[in-house]
């Protein structure tokens, strides 16, 4: 896995205020987990209710979800509507600029990444799919056989060491 | 005369745009552009689900829509999930083929590459236009679901069914039907049944919520005319308007069925389907019919099995033209196969499809139709994969699969819309299809069921008597077919037989009304009067417009005295039905009972302008105008 530490100051990565945030976890803050969606991107849309048992489930466990809209065409206005829409009560981050995408490779929506705080700052722990209910455009799984998120999360939270690892994600490709 | 037929749907197929190129392509030293080279790939191929309202997740109809999704288009381009087109090219002439040239898909693979340039303004071509609301215009009638059905936010997907009764009095012809899905982004595809028996009905009521669930319906049918053309919906297809001479009936008190296909998206989603029927006067004068290839009762595949072959046949009987197919299997299917060996050993194809996927199923119609003489073999193999290897698999790890109407069960079709020559050569086909299902499954009740149909309308009485007798002896309770064995009996002159067989079809469903009916005219035949009246009353009461009916109790009513119900009746017979003959005249012969000469003798000089020759009448309105009343 490449080095994470690449990641520097976060210029361009807003909330839905207009207002710069870091979403990644500095010492002693909890594992944040970013979700890349796009507001109409068909699949993300149809992790929803997955996405909302995690947040449900971890967030008590000291875990921070963000949801990053990637399409610098959802507005504030627009996220905060999907939000509404799908019951994703998460907190929202623009990554119009792809600050994220980039530093954390990330392809297409939704895809996740998984950070924890580390001496040498935020430590990327996981990079892919939600679970491998999709494996490709056109072929899913009627259910998921492996829920790679939630493992991880589930690896965090009892304290397992867990080497850092990445998985293909299916869906729509993170525009230019 | 009723048989048990089963129904799938019709289908409406349109372009969503032509596959082979049509473009300029340029040459390796020019640069590719948008507006030029790519605008129209994507404007034609694209566009017509890729826009607001449409199914497709996006719209793709500007430069900054295609540029910001560049790389996904090279990309689902190339692999050919987009468009969707699962047939095999070369397999099959078929209308309306949504599949990219591989020129094409080079040229977008190479925009991509080079940058995906706009080129310049002036070569921008115009965005395009769609029709929008009613592709065929404002429908003559609308029909709505009188319900809101919620798709749940996820989990897999929605089988369900959905009921529309269609408000009509009398019959109309139909030339167009439109379905619109409700919010397509949630609707993946849907069948359209016609149900003439209120059976679907009757089931709707027994499952709780709106509709009833199942992947595939099966409906009893009193005739043959409405189940002979596909109606189906697909995203990007718009409405097929029936070919000349092929509109089809349309009966009051009918249902249409909404079969249909819906994904979670992750939210609940309220739908409220709504079809349009367009009529026409034209009568019919061609008539097609559905064949229907399927051996699901030799569908037990075991876990683990990656090639597992279903296959089945049907020697044509008569010459015909293919129309349309409509391949059907679950999601452990995976090559589906259609084709027809000719006479002299020729193989021809009808579709191909190497890659099955449930969720892209449709039906075809071809370019043109495929003529096939007779003695051609119509064959189709179906293979299915339950294995590991099958993503798809609804069962994991594979569990053993058999025939069944749930998504983890499978089905193994292909429906072949056929034109025979002659309208009557459906019941050489039908007859040959019923033996074939004998074949395949000894004692079938349906087959047997239907063969009797088939043979009683070929004038082969005491073979279709033998043939509902084999029926009744696995399901001795079925009104249908002791109706029908009554009709045939009766028309065999074997009246008494026939009413007992009415009596016990009537006992073993109280709501049939075509054994009410039928042992209501069979009793009138007799001469029992008295005893039919309750029959023809019930037959009234369940379809108060009918005017057959009410001339059948009017008759009743007069032959046992009760004359000023009887001219109610036949008043009401006139007035649904002014061309009926019977119904003018019984009406003159029920006022001349009562004594009222003048509008006697001006209902016989109606029945008289109906059917100048009818000799009653002639002779009725004679003794009128001599002043001999009848009694």
């Amino acid at each position: 896995m490449s080095s994470w530490a690449a990641i520097v100051a976060l210029a361009a990565v807003l909330d839905l205020a207009g207002n710069r945030v870091d979403p990644l976890p500095r010492s002693g803050a909890g594992p944040a987990v970013l979700v890349f969606v796009s507001a109409d991107c068909p699949i993300a849309n149809r992790y929803a209710p997955e996405l909302r048992r995690l947040q449900d489930r971890f967030a008590r466990k000291g875990m921070a979800f963000w949801l990053v809209y990637t399409d610098p065409a959802d507005t504030p206005e627009a996220i905060r509507r999907h939000q509404r829409d799908f019951g994703l009560q998460f907190h929202a981050l623009r990554d119009p600029q792809h600050e994220l995408v980039k530093a954390t490779q990330a392809t297409v929506t939704p895809e996740t990444a998984v950070f924890v705080a580390s001496a040498a700052g935020p430590r990327m722990v996981y990079r892919g799919r939600i679970d491998d209910r999709y494996v490709e455009f056109g072929r899913s799984r009627p259910a998921p056989t492996t829920r790679d998120l939630r493992d991880v999360l589930q690896a965090l939270a009892s304290g397992s060491a867990m080497a850092p690892r990445t998985t293909p994600a299916v869906g729509c490709f993170i525009g230019q | 005369m009723p048989g048990l037929l089963r129904l799938m749907a019709l289908l409406l197929l349109a372009a969503c745009g032509r596959a082979r190129s049509d473009h300029p392509s340029p040459p390796p030293y020019e640069p590719v552009s948008f507006n030029r080279h790519v605008a129209p790939i994507v404007y034609r191929n694209c566009a017509p689900c890729h826009r607001p309202g449409e199914a497709g997740p996006f719209s793709l109809l500007s430069y900054a829509d295609v540029r910001k999704r560049a790389d996904q288009i090279a990309r689902v381009t190339a692999s050919r999930y987009m468009p969707p087109w699962p047939p095999e090219p070369g397999y099959g002439d078929l209308a309306g083929e949504r599949r990219l040239g591989d020129d094409q898909i080079a040229l977008l693979q190479r925009w991509v590459r080079e940058g995906a340039p706009e080129g310049p303004p002036a070569e921008a071509p115009a965005p395009p236009r769609f029709t929008e609301g009613w592709q065929l215009g404002p429908p003559d009638l609308v029909v709505e679901m009188r319900d809101t059905y919620t798709v749940p936010a996820e989990g897999g997907d929605v089988f369900r069914n959905f009921v529309l009764p269609v408000p009509i009095r009398g019959m109309r012809y139909v030339r167009a039907l439109e379905l619109r899905p409700g919010d397509k982004r949630v609707v993946h595809h849907a069948n359209v049944l016609v149900d003439t028996t209120g059976s679907a009905r009757r089931r709707d009521a027994r499952d709780p919520g709106v509709g009833f669930a199942g992947m595939d319906v099966e409906l009893e049918s009193d005739r043959f005319e409405p189940d002979s053309h596909f109606l189906f919906w697909k995203p990007g297809t718009a409405a097929v308007t029936e070919p000349p001479g092929m509109a089809w009936r349309l009966d009051e008190g009918t249902d249409l069925v909404l079969n249909m296909h819906l994904q979670p998206t992750g939210k609940r989603e309220p739908i409220r389907p709504t079809v349009g029927l367009y009529f026409t006067d034209e009568v019919p004068t061609k008539f097609p019919m559905l064949l229907q290839l399927e051996h699901d009762g030799a569908i037990d595949i075991p876990p683990g099995e990656s090639h597992f072959v279903v296959a089945d046949h049907y020697d044509l009987p008569v010459d015909v033209e293919v129309l349309a197919v409509y391949p059907h299997a679950h999601y452990v299917g995976r090559d589906v196969q259609g084709f027809a060996t000719l006479p002299d050993g020729t193989k021809k194809w009808l579709i191909w499809i190497r890659d099955w996927d449930f969720a892209w199923q449709a039906v075809y119609r071809f370019a043109h139709p495929v003529f096939l003489p007779r003695g051609s073999r119509l064959e189709m193999r179906i293979t299915y994969d339950n294995s590991e290897g099958n993503v798809r698999n609804p069962n994991d790890p594979p569990r053993r699969v058999v025939a069944g109407n749930r998504s983890t069960d499978e089905m193994g079709h292909l429906w072949i819309q056929v034109l025979p020559r002659q309208r009557d050569d459906r019941w050489v086909l039908q007859e040959a299809c019923m033996r074939r299902r004998l074949e395949k499954y000894p004692g079938d009740f349906m087959a047997h069921a239907n063969l009797g149909a088939a043979l009683e309308q070929r004038g082969r009485g005491e073979e279709a008597i033998a043939e509902y007798r084999q029926a009744l002896r696995s399901r001795p309770g079925s009104a249908a077919v002791l109706n029908n064995l009554g009709a045939v009996l009766q028309a065999s002159g074997r009246l008494d037989e026939a009413i007992k067989k009415y009596r016990e079809a009537a006992r073993a469903q109280p709501d049939y009304l075509n054994a009410s009916h039928n042992l209501g005219g069979a009793l009138v035949q007799k001469g029992a009067f008295a005893e039919a009246l309750p029959y023809l009353r019930e037959a009234v009461r369940a379809r108060p417009d009918d005017a057959a009916d009410h001339n059948n109790l009017g008759g009743a009513l007069l032959a046992t005295g009760r004359v000023d119900e009887a001219i109610r009746e036949l008043r009401r017979a006139a007035e649904i039905d002014p061309r009926s003959l019977n119904a003018h005249y019984n009406l003159g012969r029920a006022l001349a009972a009562r004594g009222l000469r003048r509008e006697a003798v001006e209902q016989m000089e109606e029945a008289l302008r109906i059917a100048p020759a009818d000799p009653d009448a002639r002779q009725a309105l004679a003794e009128l105008k001599a002043g001999r009343a009848e009694n």
